[in-house]
């Protein structure tokens, strides 16, 4: 392989594989990175055998070849070249030689065929999204996927295909966020479920910038996300998730509209006297008055009223703050709705087209 | 008198890669690390046994013992899974169920929800009814305590039951090398072994102070099982004593930057397991293991209850700077917490779940 590639870009591309490359793993060749240079360019791989990551760029290719590189260590290299162009050559010995400016190295690799290669990809349905919307879709619910590992279909999102909506959910089972969207297209989608691991998800997010679409290509037991230059593949989650609709209640007997940003901002302040993780802070409801509050022994105490239109009978929540500002701080619209039975019971947050979030009160 | 079955799987792991698997059977199975990584044997199969491959070797060493050993990695989610079908068997004759890991358990059917009367009844139907429904075989020892039923489990391995008697109990232990007694571990059995107390005969002639002078706590429980006697009951839940976290790494590791940023994700796993257990600690011991293998732990115990990771950092990371980490590469490094306070459970907020079935 003898190629040359632009620096920047080279350095842009690799932070895009990178994450996924872990230094304790078991298998040495997932420390490197894979590197194939075609008439087309050059193209950077990595995996974990979970999650691979594909991408594309674009390189003066004088040989064509394949080589691996230990991962971390090529990047450190290319990270401390500020401009220009970068030469790479590699031959029959696994030795890559890197050339920018007057620095040279070698740097010893492992056998390429050793590099895991993606299984054939059985594809079963093809779905477009729109970039920005499926990072908007996720950044509104992500936060609420559960790290239990007792519950390991609990640790990805739920996409669930029916009469052509896409229901994206995620719950750490005590409170769970969805959107829902209707798909615009003329085919039919297959129904179904999937779940996509928390990782992907996450790597998703850090590629998915700009505007543009993406495309999920789904198979039976992987999904595969195409952006641009790069394509994320994925294991899926086995097993079934819980029917979510049941935590969903039929029917509310109050609702309240509030301010998003300026509500969030006076539950975070009276947040601050909480001295421990799992505390709560009170929503007392009275006629056109809502006064929230808080209180730890190691601290102090804290209170604050927000005006509002409310008719019903007086009634007292308590709530995680943590599990509200979550949402709050991710949803776009200005005002949101909460629905409630009473204090016990699971309270909905509406907001952003699609959104729904039910939340579980705590008990003082 | 009490009637204790402890039920031990046979070859837990690597019977379910060859029940999963029919190319294993019969074949030498090897679940674990595979050669060439720095794992270690997790379980091995009866055929690989044979060469002398047992669990905890370096699996690089498993594969020179038995270079036609097949190795697998292991599936936690489905062992995990077998492990919640064996437990509901037991618990169909007795809610006295006390784990020990995946594939162990004690069961007290001295009361059984059957009403049979002979505990080597039960451990046979118990048995049976594992083949039939998970396909792997248990071997059960039948005893009226607990050290002698884990003894006997072992006798009759694998699918066969071993009853031990108060009759026979005190000749059984009296032949028993000093290493096999449960609770004896290669340290103590060297410290044994020195004093002259190579099989249990050697261990029933010494009194129980000697012993509890010698050492500590333990001699006590030694003196006893010596005799055949205990009284530890079989506890449903245990209570935790420690919680904590560890990691082996691929490549010993040298650079002291790396060993604290390694620190941290260790703090922070540390951080979740107490979380989930509710508990925090006062006790922090270091854990450290230098290339040669020589394992050194560090500990302090500060005033406070600590359970959050930037707390176990910033008192770990002195420890770590008083081993001889960054001068001597590291293969392990680990953290724990004892010295537990678990009222954290009696917080006065309760979050309530989702009605999520």
């Amino acid at each position: 392989m003898k190629i040359s590639v632009d620096t920047k870009s080279l350095m842009d591309s690799l932070r895009k594989v990178l994450n996924i490359v872990s230094p304790r793993t078991t298998l040495p060749v997932l420390n490197n990175i894979l590197l194939t240079a075609d008439k087309t360019g050059l193209s950077l791989s990595t995996t974990d055998l979970e999650i691979s990551i594909v991408t594309r760029l674009e390189a003066n290719v004088s040989e064509e070849g394949e080589v691996t590189i230990p991962a971390k260590k090529f990047s450190q290299i290319i990270g401390t070249f500020t401009e220009g162009e970068v030469a790479l050559e590699s031959g029959s010995d696994m030795v890559t030689s890197i050339a920018c400016g007057s620095a040279k190295f070698k740097i010893m690799g492992l056998n390429p065929t050793e590099f895991p290669r993606q299984t054939e990809f059985k594809e079963q349905q093809k779905i477009v999204f729109n970039k920005r919307e499926l990072a908007g879709t996720l950044r509104k619910i992500g936060y609420a996927v559960s790290n239990d590992q007792t519950r390991i279909v609990l640790n990805g999102i739920l996409m669930s295909i029916h009469d052509n909506s896409i229901t994206m959910v995620a719950t750490d089972g005590r409170r769970l966020a969805l959107v829902e969207k209707v798909v615009n297209t003329s085919d039919k989608l297959v129904d179904g479920d999937i779940i996509l691991p928390t990782k992907v998800v996450n790597e998703l997010q850090k590629v998915m910038d700009g505007d543009g679409d993406v495309v999920i290509k789904l198979s039976e037991s992987q999904a595969s996300f195409d952006l641009d230059n790069t394509v994320i593949t994925s294991k899926l989650i086995e097993g079934s998730y819980p029917n979510y609709r049941q935590v969903i209640p039929a029917s509310f007997n109050n609702s309240v509209i509030l301010p998003r940003e300026k509500f969030n901002e006076i539950l975070n302040r009276v947040a601050l006297v909480l001295s421990e993780t799992g505390a709560s802070v009170k929503f007392k409801l009275e006629t056109d008055l809502l006064t929230l509050s808080a209180a730890s022994s190691e601290i102090g105490e804290a209170q604050e009223p927000v005006e509002l239109s409310f008719q019903g009978d007086p009634v007292t929540i308590s709530f995680n703050p943590v599990y509200l500002n979550d949402p709050l701080k991710n949803l776009e619209c200005d005002d949101f709705t909460m629905r409630f039975n009473d204090e016990f019971k699971p309270v909905v947050v509406l907001g952003d087209e699609g959104f729904l979030y039910v939340i579980m009160p705590m008990r003082n | 008198m009490r009637k204790i079955i402890h039920i031990d799987m046979d070859a837990f792991y690597a019977s379910i890669e060859q029940r999963d698997n029919p190319r294993l059977r019969g074949k030498p199975v090897v679940v674990g690390g595979l050669p060439g990584s720095r794992g270690v044997v997790a379980t091995a199969s009866y055929e690989a046994r044979k060469f002398g491959v047992h669990s905890a070797m370096p699996s690089s060493k498993a594969k020179r013992l038995c270079p036609a050993a097949i190795f697998v990695k292991p599936r936690m989610q489905v062992y995990s899974a077998v492990s919640r079908e064996i437990r509901e068997i037991f618990r169909k004759y007795t809610n006295l169920v006390e784990p020990l890991s995946l594939d162990e358990a004690y069961l007290d059917v001295t009361e059984n929800k059957e009403g049979i009367p002979s505990a080597l009844w039960i451990a046979d139907r118990i048995r049976k009814e594992l083949k039939k429904r998970t396909g792997i075989t248990g071997s059960a020892g039948v005893s009226y305590n607990k050290f002698l039923a884990k003894m006997a489990s072992d006798l009759n391995k694998p699918d066969g039951s071993t009853v031990i008697t108060p009759g026979n109990a005190l000749d059984f232990i009296a032949a028993l090398p000093i290493g096999k007694f449960y609770g004896i571990g290669r340290s103590t059995e060297t410290r044994m072994q020195s004093l002259g107390i190579r099989t249990g005969a050697d261990l029933q002639t010494k009194s129980e102070s000697e012993l509890i002078r010698r050492f500590g706590k333990a001699g006590a429980y030694y003196y006893h099982v010596a005799h055949g006697r205990d009284d530890r009951p079989v506890t449903p839940f245990r209570i935790r004593k420690s919680v904590g976290a560890e990691r082996t790494f691929q490549e010993d590791i040298l650079r002291i930057e790396n060993l604290y940023e390694i620190l941290e994700t260790i703090a922070k796993s540390v951080e979740t397991r107490l979380a989930k257990a509710n508990a925090a600690g006062k006790t922090v011991t270091l854990k450290v293991r230098y290339n040669d293998f020589k394992t050194i732990t560090r500990s302090t115990t500060v005033r406070d209850f600590t359970n959050n990771a930037g707390d176990i950092l910033e008192i770990t990371r002195p420890l770590l700077d008083s081993t001889d980490a960054g001068n001597i590469p590291l293969r392990l490094l680990g953290i724990t917490l004892s010295n537990l306070d678990l009222s954290l459970d009696h917080s006065p907020y309760e979050q309530l779940e989702l009605p999520l079935d």
